[in-house]
């Protein structure tokens, strides 16, 4: 993909541009760096940067995710280049203060892009706080997030009281509870959208082993991972989507969904038919 | 005069004695990450405890756990009642099973599981209750806020190696990156896998059971 630029999303709440292909860091990142896991994170991060990505999804419960990804990001002089997601998840105000004073050491930044609360873990503590860090430019955005579809309405519930600028959750080809109305009331509310679990953690990969159906070509996928991410990043009301991945190869597959053309609704679901049939 | 070895087959029994040896040190390499995960446990060191620990993983354990208590408890009374009773409210339960897991998936849950676990008996009586946050505030005493600061000072102390011995049921690999410890805690069955995440192992799953829980014998 050299010389493609990655499609770019508006944050409505800013109007700010951001790639629309990211990177998760559950498991991937929550590792000791030998070194060879350096030189294939950095790759990987490289690309990402390479492609016009930025965004880097991260939390205190994915173990030694944020160090690591603080600390390459520091060796590569990349804080200027990354946008930089994690978040909070315990309860109680204070000790909500303290692990996001954790994170942002760990990440090794004064400031994050984007704090979000974990699985809602503590959401009502944790809110005041996260206003008050916006004031005062150590966060740029607010976000909730869930790992659960069974969790949009509570997610909603929040979203509808306002101030919430980012809401990450799971939607994937095969779990698609985020299309009964749930994106069109984020576009609605003006809130930008982050998808976790896009790749159902791997398994969507596992079960598509076979070659592409022939319609694929149609809008350029040459692999699977670009078939399943394709076919959420169709729909405007995504923000950007955030792939775990640790191997140079995957995110270059990944990040070529972020390029060229997107499945039209006929298209999508032939997509969706092609996968459950 | 011993003939002298032609100097490959000296190679070949180095570089066997290097095999052995790291096969040797990759199984006990598991038992190491339990150990260090114990003294993090008993030390109530929250940040040791919060790295050693796939919480995503382990908190869908414990949810998986918790549908599957209800709906034994649902089936009991089902039989119980002749199939007219209880019902509705077990499936009203059900709800319970996420918020549940997640307040059990958390570094501080973990240490006080480590303490008590009978808590899980505790959770098991009062799940009924139908809300977490009411389970928690019922079975899951707030730590201590001596303990809520950090670890508590070092005093290092060796894991008590026999009394581990006698708790456990059975502890080996189910695969080359996956390890399985079965023991009983305070009474308590738990059983507790590790799965190997880049150089070291990881807790993904705690099996633990909600039922009360019978004195030991004697
Ligand atoms: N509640 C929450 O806030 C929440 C919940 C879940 C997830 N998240 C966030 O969302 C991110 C993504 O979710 P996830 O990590 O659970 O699952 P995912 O992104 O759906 O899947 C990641 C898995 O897919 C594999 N993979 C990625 N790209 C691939 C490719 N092109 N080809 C083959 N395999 C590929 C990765 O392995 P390799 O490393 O081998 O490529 C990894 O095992 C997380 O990392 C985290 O940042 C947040």
């Amino acid at each position: 993909m050299p010389g493609e630029r990655m499609l770019t999303r508006r944050i409505p709440s800013s109007g700010e541009e951001i790639g629309v292909v990211g990177l998760g860091t559950y498991r991937s990142f929550d590792t000791r760096l030998s070194p060879r896991k350096r030189t294939s994170l950095t790759e990987v991060l490289d690309l990402l940067f390479g492609a016009g990505g930025s965004v880097i999804d991260s939390s205190p419960m994915y173990g030694r995710a944020e160090s690591v990804a603080g600390e390459l990001l520091q060796q590569m002089d990349a804080r200027g280049k990354s946008w930089i997601a994690t978040k909070v998840w315990t309860r109680g105000k204070e000790k909500g203060i303290r692990k996001m004073t954790a994170s942002l050491a760990k990440l090794r930044t004064g400031s994050v892009d984007l704090m979000q609360v974990h699985n809602l873990v503590g959401c009502d503590d944790h809110l005041d706080t996260l206003r008050g860090w916006k004031a005062e430019g150590r966060i740029r955005y607010i976000g909730i997030t869930h790992y659960t579809s069974s969790a949009l309405g509570e997610l909603m519930g929040y979203l509808k009281q306002g101030g919430i600028d980012f809401v990450q959750f799971p939607y994937s080809i095969v779990d698609r509870g985020a299309e009964n109305g749930f994106l069109a009331q984020c576009a609605d509310l003006g809130v930008a959208t982050m998808v976790n679990r896009p790749l159902e953690q791997g398994g969507l990969l596992h079960r598509a082993r076979g070659p592409l159906p022939d319609f694929a070509a149609e809008i350029g996928c040459r692999s699977w991972s670009e078939y399943f991410l394709k076919y959420l990043l169709a729909d405007p009301a995504i923000t950007c989507v955030i792939p775990a991945t640790g191997n140079p190869d995957h995110m270059l597959d990944n990040l070529r969904a972020g390029v060229g053309e997107m499945p039209d609704r006929d298209l999508r679901r032939r997509m969706a038919a092609h996968i459950h049939g | 005069m011993a003939a002298s070895r032609p100097p490959g087959s000296r190679l070949n029994r180095i570089l066997f004695g290097l095999i052995v040896f790291f096969a040797l040190l990759y199984l006990v390499w598991p038992y190491g990450t339990l150990t260090r995960l114990w003294l993090a446990l008993k030390a109530e060191d929250r940040s040791a405890v919060e790295r050693m620990v796939d919480w995503p993983s382990v908190r869908e354990g414990f949810e998986l756990d918790v549908i599957r208590f209800l709906r034994r408890q649902a089936s009991r009374r089902i039989s119980i009642a002749g199939g007219r009773l209880g019902v509705s409210l077990s499936f009203e339960n059900s709800n319970v099973g996420r918020p549940l897991a997640e307040r059990l998936a958390t570094p501080d849950a973990l240490i006080l599981l480590f303490h008590r676990p009978r808590i899980l008996a505790c959770i098991g009586r009062n799940v009924g209750l139908g809300d977490a946050g009411a389970i928690a505030a019922k079975c899951m005493p707030k730590p201590s806020p001596a303990g809520a600061g950090g670890p508590a000072p070092a005093k290092f102390d060796l894991p008590d190696v026999p009394g581990i011995f006698e708790k456990t049921g059975y502890a080996f690999f189910t695969g080359l990156f996956e390890f399985r410890l079965n023991l009983k805690h305070d009474g308590v069955p738990m059983d507790i896998r590790l799965r190997r995440q880049g150089l070291g192992w990881k807790v993904t799953r705690i099996a633990a059971s909600f039922a009360e829980v019978k004195p030991d014998g004697g």
